[in-house]
């Protein structure tokens, strides 16, 4: 009910500014138009603080929330990451922009949110449909095409800017694997002290999901 | 006191302006959506994909009109929103363009935030100024290059600068109210950039944790440009000495945090553009004497 009501508010407010935007092009004379304009430059200015100072969602009233936490000794930082597995049993990271339609921090995102209330049947059909997104960029990567989009080198980036990996094998993947890697900010601290030595010590994996081909 | 709060309160919004900074407006909003959405033509199929991956993003839903199966529509829909970009682009029929535009941002931009049930982050997929700028420009005057200075040419960029900058001072309130002011100390920039080296190796991370120097100038300059960068609306000084600096921090957000910064063609919005017709027309004055003479 109460998630009902907020999309009610959600969509009131977003109508609410075509129809400021509306009685501003319906202004008759110049005098009336100009009082319109400052009551839409009000509830922009207005919505857009209260979006800011409360943290609420109300897009497109953004309140642009990014890199916004503190990040001590003791913080974790956890990322759900993907990999392909070939014949030999090795294991590629898949490229963050093998999913085409949603970037890979919007897919780590929908694994945390939402893989642990899945049907094992549900489960095995999210998998099976990543799997084959990840085999048919696998065999674009294989034949040398790179790009993430027509527009090729030009190509607007994902915002996070995951490192890409473009290489993978030449077989089919006959395996997918979701991994829940943890980096500890004290052990990234200890890693950088030892640049060319990669510890490694402070990741934690563990293995969320897998799905074989049949 | 109050009188002259208010005129300058009044030039502002509605002080004549020449028609290339609206002009210039939708050109940078269009080019800017076209960017992303051809850099991305996937967000057509993902309605296309299992019906599992929108399990309870309902109310989501039905506030941006998705609909999981409706890939056919949404195929059309999105090539439908390129044309009225295009169209909008080159000022055909601008205003219908512009509103079909924002209306199909509306339903495209949050799709994949929507899946990952974070709608709010579409906030940093570049397409909000796009879409909230291009519903401004669909209900005021269309400007013509050719056309006098008038206030009605004022306003719409006026207001599409400061949602721009809201993007800056809300970032910043963000910071404030999940972290406080501590986000921006030295010590937590450093921590910052060490961590998101362990994630993905950008270029300059270790050398902000290795100088706190670097990482006080990173600091201070975040908080300069989030919250100063609304006097560039105010101050040909704050527009010199800010607009580099928003250039610089967006420059170093990839190669010290691993982010891009997809809006940054709308730093392009906050230049005199007044200034810039006025040289412009001096210059054809100039190129033209010779001619006449």
């Amino acid at each position: 009910m109460t998630l009902v009501v907020i999309t009610i508010v959600q969509v009131a407010g977003f109508l609410l500014l075509i129809a400021l935007c509306l009685r501003v092009a319906m202004a008759r004379s110049a005098e009336s138009k100009q009082k319109r304009v400052l009551h839409l430059a009000a509830y922009i200015v207005l919505t857009h603080l209260a979006i800011g100072i409360t943290q609420k969602d109300a897009w497109p009233i953004t309140n642009n929330r990014l890199m916004h936490g503190l990040a001590p000794p003791s913080g974790e930082l956890s990322l759900y990451r993907f990999y392909g597995v070939d014949s030999d049993g090795r294991e590629w990271r898949v490229d963050p922009y093998a999913w085409r339609s949603i970037s890979a921090w919007h897919l780590h995102f929908w694994f945390w949110v939402n893989y642990k209330n899945l049907t094992p049947a549900q489960r095995q059909t999210a998998l099976a449909w990543l799997f084959d997104r990840a085999e048919q960029q696998r065999a674009e990567l294989a034949a040398g095409d790179t790009a993430i989009s027509p527009l090729g080198p030009l190509s607007a980036p994902e915002w996070w800017g995951f490192e890409r990996d473009l290489k993978v094998p030449a077989q089919p993947y006959r395996a997918f694997r979701v991994y829940l890697e943890t980096f500890t900010v004290a052990g990234a601290m200890a890693e950088a002290e030892q640049p060319f030595r990669a510890l490694k010590g402070h990741l934690d994996r563990k293995l969320i999901a897998e799905w074989r081909r049949l | 006191m109050e009188t002259a709060l208010k005129a300058r309160f009044e030039r502002f919004f509605f002080a004549e302006a020449h028609p290339l900074g609206v002009i210039a407006a939708r050109v940078i909003l269009t080019l800017q959506a076209l960017w992303i959405l051809l850099s991305r033509p996937g967000i057509s199929q993902l309605t296309a994909w299992p019906s599992v991956f929108w399990i309870g993003t309902k109310p989501l839903l039905v506030r941006f009109g998705i609909v999981p199966g409706a890939a056919l529509v949404d195929r059309i829909l999105y090539w439908l929103l390129i044309a009225a970009l295009a169209a909008a682009l080159i000022g055909i029929v601008p205003r219908l363009a512009c509103l079909i535009s924002a209306l199909l941002l509306y339903h495209f931009a949050p799709m994949e935030g929507v899946m990952g049930g974070l709608p709010y982050t579409t906030g940093l997929s570049g397409l909000t100024l796009p879409m909230i700028g291009l519903l401004i420009l669909a209900f005021s005057k269309p400007p013509r290059l050719a056309d006098a200075p008038s206030w009605e040419y004022r306003w719409p960029l006026r207001l599409i600068q400061l949602i721009f900058i809201f993007h800056y001072i809300n970032s910043g309130l963000a910071k404030l109210h999940w972290s406080g002011i501590r986000w921006y100390s030295v010590e937590n920039i450093r921590h910052l950039a060490v961590s998101f080296w362990m994630l993905d190796r950008p270029s300059l991370s270790l050398d902000v944790w290795n100088r706190p120097l670097f990482a006080t100038m990173i600091g201070i300059g975040i908080f300069v440009v989030e919250f100063g960068l609304i006097f560039t609306l105010f101050s040909k000084w704050a527009r010199r000495i800010l607009l580099p600096l928003a250039v610089a921090a967006f420059l170093l957000r990839r190669r010290v945090f691993g982010f891009y910064f997809l809006s940054f063609p709308s730093l392009l919005l906050l230049l005199n553009w007044d200034a810039i017709a006025a040289w412009w027309d001096r210059r054809k004055t100039v190129t033209a004497l010779p001619a006449s003479a």
